[in-house]
């Protein structure tokens, strides 16, 4: 007993001393939205951490992103730009006075662009120390994360921001080019947010905390940890609550949005679902979507929060919209639970989801899963994967800054597509059971983490094997194509009995991996066997009862990179009926054509 | 305006105008197709890939081909678009005889060899109207769209269904100004059938003065013959779509097929029609040279 009484009193010395080491710190904050002048005022207060020794502090001002038309971001959004210049409405934050502890550090301070610095003169350690900065944001008029339109706000990245602190004592402050998103370290947020009354927020969380002033409310919040504190306001919001599993999830609408509530619903809840039983739970105690307008036609994703744009009603005609929602809840664990530096690194949280995203398709509506439905047009998931990712075929590794690309096209084309197709491949090699593993196991250990490239080959090697990781290096490093092919099937006869089935197996590119191919005969057997190509190209041939009616190499599609589909399988006669019937409605197009030119 | 519906039944009469006019299009994207057909029939017709688009549209099938053929596509369209150019000249050619015959109203028996007669006399004439309507088609085009783009900063702040009422108003305005255009185009054709000889300056003041106290009724007109063919069309398609996915084998494709030139051969009956109404009613005020021969009785010389 006495031994135990010893025990219990180590354990609880060692619970208090544990925090100076893994606790997450707190970073205060106390703001006021001026929705006059579209600014937020404040002070953001942020106790330096104990360890490691610090010499320097560092910060972040994202609004500067959308300060000038020198800004490196906004290199990539050439109308955005052009809007700002018209409306001359740019945004941008300042700081006004900066403290440490009550002494005036605001001379001291070197902000250029996003990036804040102090480094004090002596030397000085900063450990325990705490800052406080006093700033104003001005909003941008339809920026893209934080922004302004009509009385509906976002604000994201809207106050100073930490940098990531290394385990050195160095600052990771990253250079917010094209295509960058917020990189902030994992924090506790004790908020304060002052708004005018009859605004609506919608938060991470439920304020903890709600004081009605003189024509304003003053909301308190308390959320994390988590690397970064986005809200969403309209004066119009209406808001439908329900429950996922033990989340609660708000849905943030306008009257107008309304008819899609229940497709939007449905999508979350799929892939919330699908997320949870298949990678791990969620974290946070409330899940929120929002419709924002904004100039960023899409989804923006925040932890325990997410933005959609209004679909202005032709949207909803396809399942895009849904694909969307679908893509910015995964990032819910890509992202918001599994974080990464989406700077440096940006296939590790995009990638990563769209992957997921065509899965949850995949499984909710099956490999047929159709984004169109328009006049008996079908697009599954990974066609429109497919479609974004060919034309970005040879446009470098996808294992790269955001800043190296040059458009939106390749980005997206790169990053979103031909990486999910990518990730897909090496999952489908890994096969059912240690994918499950796999992603399991990488959510668990990155928990509320910051992730990088090597903890994701790593793992790939302690669960795959050296040849999966060789497969992932090939796919996000490679930058040549993959194509796996058949043809010149020819039937012989070989003796009174049987057949001999002759064809051509071929393989393009460095994945060099075994693939499996059918052989299916005119009596309706099939023969399943495997191919490892040593050569680039191989001619198979098989005794078989009969002769073969078509031979197909990958016939489950493992090989998702693969970009020619069509030569994936050869028949032995041909069937013009498929061509036909295209030429039949090319032929209805152009008669359409010649209507409309010549009115007849 | 109602009495188009009447005009329906001249259709039957002219029906060989019709028939004649559907086939030269037909065969115009027949001729047009054909190289389309062998071309991807060469990739398509050794892949299982492509059986499912026996079904349906099936756009990983069509992606995969023009992802393979991406050099051969810009072909296409340029083969396409010579086509459609070489069909509006041709066109212009027809046109001379089908705008004499709504106008004069010589429907059944059609005289062919007046018919081909006036082809050839007005061609020039009508050559000149379609160059004129370029023209006007694209200013109109550039203006009509600046009308709505400033209906559009007016609705900028609707989203949601508001906002696809919005777009499909937008579209509407365009599609009416372009209509206005199209129809003041066709009183402009009548006139040359009826003024064959008058210079184009004075053919399109007489078209105008036609054209600007019936613009609300032909407009109107025009939209009554457009519906059923609208209806006819989407018929069309829901039934091919059922065609090919209830029957998926060469009976289908020729189901489909059928289905799609019985849209395409409603569309030259839907112009037909409207033409066949517009004549009657521009020969009402400007009979030109279809004005009756008087007959002078000559009382007094007995």
């Amino acid at each position: 007993m006495m031994s135990f009484k010893l025990i219990s009193a180590i354990c609880f010395l060692l619970f208090l001393c544990l925090p100076a080491f893994g606790a997450v710190d707190t970073l205060h904050l106390a703001a006021e939205l001026d929705t006059l002048k579209k600014q937020v005022v404040g002070l953001m207060s942020y106790r330096l951490p104990d360890h490691p020794d610090l010499s320097s502090f560092e910060f972040q001002l994202v609004p500067n992103m959308y300060a000038s038309d020198k800004s490196p971001y906004l290199e990539s959004r050439p109308e955005l730009v052009n809007f700002f210049k018209q409306s001359g409405e740019w945004g941008n934050l300042t700081i006004d006075s900066a403290f440490l502890d009550d002494a005036d550090i605001t001379a001291q301070l070197n902000i250029a662009y996003t990036r804040g610095t102090y480094r004090p003169d002596n030397s000085q350690q900063l450990n325990g120390r705490t800052i406080r900065l006093y700033f104003t944001t001005r909003i941008p008029r339809l920026g893209e994360r934080l922004s302004y339109f009509g009385e509906e706000y976002l604000l994201d990245g809207w106050f100073p921001f930490p940098a990531v602190l290394r385990d050195d004592g160095s600052w990771d402050n990253p250079e917010y080019g094209r295509f960058a998103e917020l990189v902030g370290p994992f924090l506790q947020y004790d908020l304060q947010l002052t708004v005018p009354s009859g605004m609506i927020v919608a938060a991470p969380v439920p304020p903890v905390e709600r004081q009605e002033r003189n024509r304003s409310i003053r909301y308190r919040y308390h959320f994390g940890p988590a690397h970064d504190f986005a809200v969403a306001l309209s004066p119009h919001y209406l808001i439908d609550t329900t429950r996922f599993g033990n989340t609660t999830v708000h849905f943030y609408y306008h009257s107008e949005e309304q008819p899609i509530l229940p497709e939007v619903k449905a999508a979350a809840e799929s892939a919330f679902v699908y997320m949870s039983n298949r990678v791990g739970n969620y974290t946070y105690t409330h899940l929120n979507y929002a419709f924002t307008a904004t100039a960023m036609i899409g989804g923006v994703e925040f932890p325990g929060m997410i933005s959609l744009y209004s679909p202005r009603g032709g949207a909803m005609l396809s399942r895009l919209y849904e694909f969307m929602v679908v893509h910015e809840t995964v990032h819910q664990w890509f992202y918001g639970m599994v974080a990464s530096d989406q700077v440096r690194e940006p296939w590790m949280d995009e990638t990563v989801t769209n992957f997921f995203t065509d899965r949850i398709f995949t499984h909710h509506w099956g490999d047929d899963n159709n984004l169109l439905e328009i006049a008996g047009f079908e697009m599954s998931s990974n066609d429109y994967l497919r479609l974004m990712a060919r034309p970005m075929d040879r446009q470098g590794k996808i294992n790269r800054p955001a800043a190296s690309f040059y458009s939106n096209v390749e980005f997206n084309g790169v990053i979103y597509n031909r990486g999910a197709l990518a990730l897909k491949t090496f999952d489908n090699l890994l096969g059912d059971s240690l994918s499950q593993w796999f992603w399991r196991e990488y959510a668990q250990r990155n928990h509320l983490r910051r992730v990088s490239e090597d903890d994701f080959i790593n793992l790939a090697e302690e669960i795959g094997g050296a040849s999966r990781r060789q497969v992932l290096l090939t796919l996000l490093n490679g930058t040549e194509q993959v194509d796996y092919g058949v043809g010149e099937l020819v039937n012989r006869r070989a003796d009174s009995i049987n057949a001999e089935i002759s064809f051509m197996l071929s393989r393009t590119g460095k994945l060099d991996i075994t693939v499996p191919y059918q052989v299916v005969l005119y009596n309706d057997d099939t023969l399943h066997h495997t191919w490892t190509p040593t050569l680039h190209a191989e001619r198979i041939t098989i005794i078989a009862p009969a002769p073969a009616r078509e031979v197909v190499i990958d016939p489950d599609h493992l090989i998702a990179v693969d970009t020619d589909l069509m030569n994936n399988s050869v028949l032995a006669g041909a069937d013009s009926r498929p061509g036909l019937r295209l030429s039949s409605g090319v032929m209805f197009l152009i008669e359409s054509l010649l209507s409309a030119v010549g009115g007849w | 305006m109602i009495e188009v519906i009447r005009h329906i039944r001249q259709l039957k009469d002219a029906r060989a105008i019709w028939l004649l006019l559907y086939l030269l299009k037909a065969s115009f994207a027949l001729l047009l197709v054909i190289p389309f057909f062998f071309t991807v029939n060469a990739d398509l017709a050794r892949t299982s890939f492509a059986r499912s688009l026996m079904a349906s549209w099936d756009m990983s099938v069509i992606l995969e081909l023009f992802a393979n053929q991406s050099d051969l596509l810009p072909m296409y369209i340029l083969v396409i678009l010579i086509g459609a150019v070489i069909y509006l000249a041709a066109m212009q050619f027809l046109n001379g005889g089908l705008y004499y015959t709504v106008v004069s109203g010589s429907i059944s028996p059609i005289k062919w060899r007046e018919f081909f007669a006036e082809c050839g006399s007005c061609f020039s004439a009508h050559v000149k109207i379609t160059l004129i309507m370029l023209l006007v088609y694209i200013l109109l085009f550039s203006s009509s769209m600046f009308v709505v783009n400033l209906f559009g900063v007016a609705g900028q702040n609707l989203i949601g269904t508001a906002a696809l009422i919005m777009l499909i108003g937008k579209l509407l305005i365009v599609f009416i100004i372009l209509l206005a255009a199209s129809i003041f185009a066709d009183a402009a054709r009548a006139t040359v059938a009826a003024y064959p000889d008058r210079p184009m300056r004075e053919i399109l003041k007489i078209a105008s003065a036609y054209f600007r106290p019936n613009f609300a009724a032909l407009t109107g007109a025009y939209i009554i013959t457009y519906l059923p063919f609208l209806i006819l069309w989407a018929l069309v398609e829901w039934l091919a779509l059922r065609a090919t996915g209830g029957m998926s084998g060469i009976v289908g494709v020729l189901l489909e097929f059928l289905l799609f030139q019985v849209a395409a051969s409603a569309r030259t009956g839907q112009k037909l029609w409207f033409l066949l109404h517009l004549g009657r009613d521009f020969r009402k005020t400007n009979q030109g040279r279809f004005l009756p021969q008087q007959i002078e009785l000559k009382l007094d010389a007995r």
